[in-house]
């Protein structure tokens, strides 16, 4: 056939592109994996796999001293037991409180259309501003509230800054639930608040679970609003990351372990879920 | 005096009109059909008797009690929609169970009742499946279970069938009728399609544009239907519609249609002068013979359609084209000339604005 | 002389572990229409997808014309998919719906309108031009999708059950204007659908599918009269044909399909065939269609109403005739019968039709001259 040898090429090119777009994306995940792995005298070399392995930039991040001896290098830095404690309540409290909320929201928008189309675009407005447009004020209102470096502070701002994406995702499965299905259930005896347990919450867990994700991932990454809220007792991971590097010294290999770790958490969690994400949500009939 | 009441009912949506004082009576182990087509204020009418949408004026009474503003959980209804609400994360059992238990009914008595009406249905194999297992009519069927293990009052059934395959629908209507005379729960049953109303219907309503139009048993309705929106609406395959001219006159009435003409006998008190109508006839009143004989009309085959047992074939008579049912020991092809034979006594006649039938 | 516009040979797709299409051959003559159908998940939708070049079967080649295209992509088939919803792009008017394809091909813009209104003329479109595509209803949407397809003058028309959201009614309605424009224009339409009734009434020829494989291929009287298997006796015709299942038994001279306590005297049929001894002792279901049985006081059966049925121009009485048995006869519309009533029945023993319970086959028999 006379198109082969182009067909052939053609694809060829593709499988070729699929590959280097793949490479760039994966090549700074595998240098942050092999960093974490090489000792000290290793970190500045470009070999990707280490000659001496190594657990001890693992180690060392849970330890209070002075790091001189260990790593060959001087520097002092809090352990990370209680930044990784803080991360995790903060971001676990902050997502349930954003989906809870966005939940109820979302309902009233997709039932009963409560804030109004206006009122529902306004919730975005938080995500429109530049972050840094914010801090500021913010820091000034909870320095005079005495709720700086708290963590009561962290989750009511992180879920209020997320809530909106709670609201546009879970609006979007309920729509999607038939308004028949609550019908069905008042006529059955059910009150709208049974009817809004029984009935909606369960048949719009796959939505609660993708939002909960979606928002505890950028809630456990989040630096800016950590880093300028916080000071030593409710730092966060990612603030406590960027410790590693900077005025203490250049502590590449630990960094990279505390980032491996910090990646490795929603990862699990991420895969734990997975079944709910595709279970349910099978409307209708097959056809075909 | 009857069961279910709905009186003189009407339902706007802001400007929009959708039920136009409805009245009907549901007599107890009764199923009324509502036929009509989409958009015609089925739904609407069910939700209002339902409870779940409140009239804008007109009562609904049960039993003589006026229950217009009795809420929705307390009347003891059940419906079954056109999304049947079978809930995907759940069983079998526990979507028909789902009702019993917000009674906070005991387990056992639940476990008993929901294994009856499984039984009843012919479902107990789905009762431990998902629903994303299920076929369409048993999927059908459990929302069916559902709305039957609280022994309702009264049953509303919003075209439940709608989503099916054409052959799976027709075999679901059947075994519903079935399954309702054998329970014989009062219900209300609506649907788009006038054959399944005619069917399952111990009489029909059929609601044109948010208005009843007619009211009778199914044969009535069939077969002497008062206006002519009735009668297009439940012809199957569609009505010949033609306009025309009519006179009536010592018991005669004389219609013209193109170049045709057609006389009928009728009441003698009807009397009018010529004036315009239009006049209907159902593609099986028509039948037609392939050679010449007095009183018949020349006609060419312009297209068949094979129906099964007969064929569906239109034929075009000089600017009409008229459809005839033929059966197939009659063998015809696209490009025949064949001659048609028009019975007077099965030809409809209705007046041109008030769509009403004035040949009786 | 009939030409294949498509040929399907030994065509297989798997999908996983499901076998949709499982080594199905068939030819499309050029300008007839043919239609594939089966319940769903019968592999029709697939097999027409495998037409269009939207999937690539696993094994089997497709031709278009003389032409194999098994390998060619869906842009380069000259063909042209009418989809179940969607067919049209709402925020359009009719005529830029029309002109989509042609733009697509940059034909030149007399040439384009020209066409785009010798279309919207003969479906019947022409004063709905300017009309936002999205404000028609079902029946013109699906027009404006026909007509987009056949500006493109694909060689062959594919439809996959375009009226499935249409009301009862206007489907009806399609089937009659679908078929008219096909016989004006005469292009070859291969159509898909799960409704019977409407591939009775609108092809020239049907294929009708179940699991993945082909079972029969003929005209719609054909499928009608003398269903090759069990499946498609039960799947064409409504109401659906009645269904006697048994084993045959001879008793005192007589031929009787006996099963529990029904027993149906076949004998008048029976010994008109020569071969009929070697189905002794076999399971075999007898169909007849509900318009040959017969309401009749001297019939040989008796049973009571139990519903009555409204079938199109006729009525369908369900009479139980046994306690495992109802059988169903097709009765004009004026007949008077009321449910509960007690009722003779017959048959017409020519148009009887006998399957194998096993292989759901039908039984051969040759006639007595």
């Amino acid at each position: 056939m006379k198109f082969h040898g182009t067909r052939v090429l053609l694809s060829a090119l593709k499988y070729i592109t699929i590959g280097v777009f793949i490479l760039w994306v994966l090549i700074p995940v595998a240098w942050v994996v092999s960093l974490a792995f090489k000792p000290y005298a290793e970190w500045r070399v470009s070999y990707f796999v280490p000659k001496n392995f190594t657990w001890n930039n693992f180690i060392v991040l849970f330890k209070s001293e002075a790091f001189i001896g260990i790593m060959g290098a001087t520097a002092i830095v809090e352990p990370v037991t209680k930044p990784l404690i803080n991360s995790l309540v903060v971001t676990s409290l902050s997502t349930i409180m954003a989906v809870m909320i966005g939940f109820f929201t979302a309902y009233g928008a997709s039932r009963y259309n409560t804030p109004g189309p206006f009122g529902l675009f306004f919730t975005l407005l938080t995500r429109m501003l530049p972050p840094a447009t914010f801090v500021t004020p913010i820091m000034v209102y909870y320095s005079n509230l005495k709720l700086l470096d708290t963590h009561f502070s962290l989750i009511i701002l992180y879920s209020a800054v997320t809530v909106t994406y709670g609201i546009w995702i879970l609006k979007g499965f309920i729509d999607a639930i038939p308004i028949e299905w609550e019908e069905a259930a008042m006529l059955e005896g059910a009150t709208p608040i049974k009817t809004l347990f029984k009935v909606v919450l369960p048949i719009a867990r796959p939505g609660l679970v993708v939002a909960g994700l979606f928002i505890f991932l950028l809630t456990w990454t989040e630096l800016l609003f950590a880093l300028v809220l916080t000071n030593v007792y409710a730092v966060t991971l990612p603030v406590h990351i960027s410790k590693y590097v900077g005025a203490v010294g250049q502590l590449y290999g630990p960094q990279a372990a505390l980032a491996l770790i910090g990646s490795v958490i929603p990862i699990a969690i991420g895969y734990a879920i997975q079944k709910h994400l595709v279970t349910g949500f099978t409307f209708g009939m097959v056809r075909g | 005096m009857p069961f279910l009441e709905v009186r003189d009912v009407s339902k706007k949506f802001g400007e929009k009109t959708v039920l136009k004082n409805v009245s009907l009576t549901v007599n107890r182990g009764e199923v009324l059909a509502i036929a009509g087509p989409p958009g015609s204020g089925k739904t609407t009418l069910l939700k209002i008797v339902a409870g779940l949408i409140s009239p804008t004026s007109g009562r609904i009474y049960l039993n003589g009690i006026d229950i217009t503003d009795v809420p929705p959980h307390i009347r003891g209804f059940s419906m079954v929609f056109e999304n049947p609400p079978v809930y995907p994360d759940r069983s079998g059992y526990e979507n028909i169970a789902f009702p019993l238990k917000l009674k906070n009914m005991p387990e056992a008595e639940v476990r008993k009742r929901v294994y009856e009406i499984a039984d009843l249905l012919g479902i107990r194999h789905v009762l431990d499946r998902k629903p994303s297992t299920f076929s369409g009519g048993e999927y059908q069927r459990v929302a069916l279970a559902r709305a039957l293990v609280t022994n309702p009052a009264v049953l509303l059934l919003d075209e439940p069938l709608r989503n099916l395959d054409a052959k799976i629908r027709e075999y679901m209507a059947v075994w519903l009728k079935q399954l309702q005379l054998k329970i014989g729960v009062t219900s209300i049953y609506s649907t788009h399609d006038p054959l399944e109303a005619l069917t399952i219907g111990t009489r029909v309503a059929v609601i044109l544009s948010g208005e009843i139009k007619q009211l009778g048993e199914p044969l009535t309705i069939l077969n002497n239907p008062v206006n002519l929106d009735v009668d297009d609406y439940v012809s199957i395959p569609a009505l010949n519609i033609f306009k025309g001219t009519a006179k009536a006159f010592r018991g005669k009435l004389v219609i013209n249609i193109d170049k045709v003409s057609i006389e009928k006998n009728v009441s003698s008190e009807l009397q009018f002068e010529e004036r315009n109508v239009i006049a209907a006839i159902r593609p099986s009143d028509v039948s037609v013979v392939k050679t010449y004989q007095s009183g018949t009309l020349s006609g060419k085959v312009e297209l068949i359609q094979y129906l099964g047992a007969n064929a569906l074939a239109t034929i075009r008579l000089n600017d009409i084209a008229i459809r005839v049912i033929i059966p197939k020991t009659i063998q015809i092809n696209e490009g025949d000339s064949i001659y048609i034979v028009l019975d007077p006594r099965n030809v409809r006649v209705y007046d041109v604005q008030s769509k009403q039938r004035i040949d009786l | 002389m009939k030409i294949a516009k498509v040929r399907v040979v030994n065509v297989t797709k798997r999908f996983g572990d499901l076998v949709a299409v499982n080594n199905v051959s068939f030819e499309v003559y050029e300008g007839e229409i043919f239609t594939l159908l089966g319940p769903s998940g019968c592999g029709k939708t697939t097999t027409l997808r495998i037409i269009s070049g939207l999937e690539k079967p696993d094994l089997g080649k497709v031709y278009i014309g003389d032409n194999d295209v098994t390998t060619l992509p869906p842009q380069l088939r000259n063909v042209c998919l009418v989809f179940q919803e969607y067919a049209v792009f709402p925020h359009m008017s009719v005529y830029d719906n029309i002109a989509f394809g042609l733009r697509v091909r940059k034909v030149p813009k007399e040439e384009l309108s020209k066409k785009v209104r010798e279309l919207a003329e003969v479906l019947e479109l022409t004063d709905r031009l300017n009309t936002k595509a999205g404000r028609l209803g079902i029946s013109e949407q699906q027009r404006i999708a026909l007509a987009r397809c056949i500006a493109v003058e694909p060689e062959v028309l594919l439809l996959d059950e375009p009226l499935t959201f249409a009301d009862a009614k206007v489907r009806e309605k399609m089937r009659r204007e679908l078929k008219k424009i096909q016989r004006e224009l005469g292009v070859t339409m291969i159509y898909v659908t799960h409704d019977q009734l409407e591939a009775m009434m609108l092809s020239d020829r049907i294929a009708v599918m179940n699991k993945g494989r082909l079972l029969q291929v003929g005209s719609p009287i054909e499928i009608y009269d003398n269903p090759q298997s069990l499946f498609v006796a039960h799947f064409i015709g409504s109401p659906t044909i009645n269904t006697i299942e048994g084993v045959l038994v001879k008793e005192r001279g007589r031929f009787l399909v006996k099963r529990g306590e029904v027993a149906i005297d076949v004998s008048e049929f029976m010994s008109s065939y020569h071969n009929v001894e070697s189905l002794l002792g076999r399971n075999i279901v007898i169909g007849i269609r509900p318009e040959d049985v017969y309401l009749d006081v001297n019939g040989p059966i008796e049973g009571v109403v139990e519903v009555i049925e409204v079938s199109g121009e006729r009525l369908a009485i369900h009479i139980r005739v046994f306690k495992e048995l109802v059988l169903k006869a097709l009765v004009p519309i004026h007949e008077i019968v009321s449910e509960g009533e007690r009722v003779r029945l017959s048959f017409n023993l020519e148009k009887v039709h006998i399957f194998d319970k096993a292989t759901e086959e039908k039984v051969v028999l040759s006639r007595v001259k």
